[in-house]
């Protein structure tokens, strides 16, 4: 993907991520001098001219190469088309599922086999002569989808047609193929996807060798718990010096597994461990809590913003999921929104103090 | 890199639907290893979506009913025998879930004659299922982790057919709170959630003769469907007849 004269911009860009922010430093130092030169402070003449030169080319150098957004309108386009290109790519996956079942029934088998297996193979194709003109990555992202949605409708309907037993293998099928156009087009929605089916395979997997029946994996939420944590950890191990914006994507999918699957286990009372139903539900709401909290603290110490946002949102959610379940039946309500409030207000002094020490950190 | 990704994802396709298709191959090569002919009360046409133009069946069955009109599902020893590993009784403090186990299920036919106001044990059955539900001849009977088993058990696979499922085990809950219920201890009972497949998709041209039945209401549906189930238990439709 990298174009050889990325090779002459300083700082070691690798993607369009890197990119972006060498032009949000480049702005941030404009914006610095100019608050500067108010204050009396300013660098001799010569030097300024060179620098915003230098910048001028950097930036206009990134734009072509990278097709960052160089201000802010810029900046509110790309988002607007992101979010375009994702809502389009689901809708064009809708209308190929939908289309295909409004005409399914008029086909003979060998066409709706045909026409089932070629459709991700067509689509794939389309993929690839998109991305290799694409330098936006909008239509490929939505290519993309539409690839993977083709794939699922392919194994699924293939396997109504001929009434065949449902499988956990199509899963490993599914996740595979989403991984190869995640890693090969550096999308990050499919690689969300490939990530999401591989943990569920696994876990059907599990729940089958325990002797359960492949789909009763949501029964048992435990292996998502252990599954999750894998995948967030994963690019420790496996380093994404190319794809810097894809560990990203490990940690929110992991954790998000992770910490959800802790959320329902707080309300069973059975499970893998042979505890009585009480010590099953209260060994999880302790692990829940102490779970979110450390992956608070793990995003702070390493500064994922992502990661602190998540590990937070958890804590909010599994706290008033526990204070619902021990006092909404009893308290006056006002009583209970009142806590609430209360303890809105002591986790925001925590964050705030939490947030504090780290900006102290910084600057010592 | 460029052009070896999209090779690799076209194997991945042609692969995983090379694999399906042998598969579904091998099931249907050689002779059936059951044929059994449904009537529209056991074998019911999904209601689709409009925008959808497929036909496709369900098995409609159910469990002897007791007394009180409930189904009696299986007891505590056949769950065991499926593979369960249950406590002589569920203790509702508990809450255990055992997590569902899939088996293969054996059915009988009723008979045309067979008072279905009456339990097996001859008393009055209150009607607790819809006349459409209560409409099928098709009644489980038993349950093995084997089919060979449950053959041998029923040799006769016209008048009992064997199909895969899935079952679930639960505490029974019985009205009139015996001392049983009241202790918080709960005799087990399993119930089939769902048979495999859950559905059975009619092909072209037999989709073609049962497609306008779709437009009228179930009651007034009148077809016969035969099936031919391959060595994995899964079937297809080898025969339509309409009146």
């Amino acid at each position: 993907m990298a174009d050889p004269e990325a090779g002459r911009l300083q700082g070691g860009i690798s993607g369009k991520r890197e990119a972006q922010q060498r032009v949000e430093q480049i702005h941030a130092f404009r914006r610095e001098l100019e608050v500067l030169a108010r204050e009396r402070l300013s660098l001799p003449d010569e030097v300024r001219r060179h620098l915003e030169a230098h910048h001028d080319r950097t930036l206009a150098d990134l734009a072509r190469l990278y097709d960052v957004d160089v201000n802010a309108s810029q900046r509110r386009f790309s988002l607007g088309m992101r979010i375009l290109s994702t809502l389009g790519g689901a809708a064009l996956c809708m209308a190929l599922v939908l289309y295909f079942y409004r005409v399914w029934g008029y086909l003979k088998t060998p066409v709706q086999v045909a026409v089932l297996v070629l459709a991700p193979i067509a689509v794939l194709a389309a993929l690839e002569a998109v991305a290799r003109r694409d330098r936006t990555r909008y239509y490929t992202g939505m290519i993309g989808l539409v690839a993977l949605a083709a794939f699922i409708l392919d194994l699924n309907v293939l396997g109504q047609m001929f009434n065949v037993a449902p499988s956990p293998e199509a899963l490993l099928a599914w996740s595979g193929f989403a991984l190869i156009i995640g890693y090969g087009y550096n999308l990050r929605i499919p690689l969300a996807a490939g990530l999401i089916l591989a943990a569920v395979w696994a876990a059907a997997r599990v729940v089958w060798l325990s002797g359960g029946y492949w789909t009763s994996f949501g029964n048992r939420s435990e292996s998502f718990v252990v599954l999750g944590a894998l995948i967030a950890v994963l690019p420790l191990v496996v380093p994404h010096r190319k794809r810097v914006d894809f560990p990203v994507v490990y940690r929110m999918v992991g954790l998000v597994l992770s910490l959800g699957a802790l959320q329902i286990l707080m309300h069973m009372r059975a499970g893998y461990l042979p505890l009585p139903g009480d010590a099953h539900s209260g060994l999880y709401q302790v692990l829940a809590f102490g779970a979110a909290a450390l992956v608070v603290w793990l995003g702070v110490r390493h500064d994922l913003r992502e990661i602190v946002n998540i590990g937070s949102g958890f804590f909010t959610l599994y706290l008033f999921d526990r204070l619902f379940s021990w006092w909404w039946d009893w308290m006056p309500r006002y009583l209970f929104f009142l806590i609430i409030g209360a303890t809105a207000v002591a986790l925001l002094a925590v964050f705030r103090k939490l947030r504090a020490r780290k900006f102290a950190g910084r600057t010592a | 890199m460029t052009l070896s990704r999209m090779v690799l994802g076209m194997c991945v396709i042609a692969l995983t639907n090379a694999v399906a298709l042998i598969g579904v191959r091998s099931n249907r090569l050689g002779s059936p290893v059951q044929v059994v002919e449904f009537s529209q009360d056991e074998l019911w046409m999904i209601e689709t979506e409009k925008d959808d133009s497929s036909v496709r069946l369900r098995l409609n069955s159910g469990f002897e009913e007791a007394p009180d009109g409930t189904q009696r599902g299986f007891d505590r020893a056949k769950l065991m025998e499926i593979g369960f590993d249950l406590p002589p009784t569920a203790d509702s403090a508990r809450n255990v879930s055992p997590v569902p186990r899939e088996a293969f299920i054996a059915f009988r036919f009723r008979q045309a004659g067979e008072d279905m106001s009456r339990s097996p044990e001859g008393a009055p059955v209150a009607a607790r299922r819809a006349p459409r539900y209560a409409a099928s001849r098709l009644v489980v009977v038993d349950a093995a982790r084997s089919y060979e088993a449950l053959r041998r058990r029923y040799p006769d696979s016209q008048k009992n057919p064997i199909a895969r499922g899935v079952v679930y085990a639960h505490p029974l809950r019985v009205t009139g709170a015996p001392e049983a219920v009241k202790s918080g201890e709960l005799p087990w009972q399993g119930h089939v959630s769902t048979l495999i497949p859950s559905e059975i998709h009619v092909p072209h041209p037999h989709s073609a003769r049962l497609a306008p039945l779709k437009q009228s209401s179930p009651e007034l549906r009148k077809y016969r469907v035969t099936l031919h189930y391959g060595k994995r238990l899964e079937p297809w439709v080898a025969s339509v007849d309409l009146p």
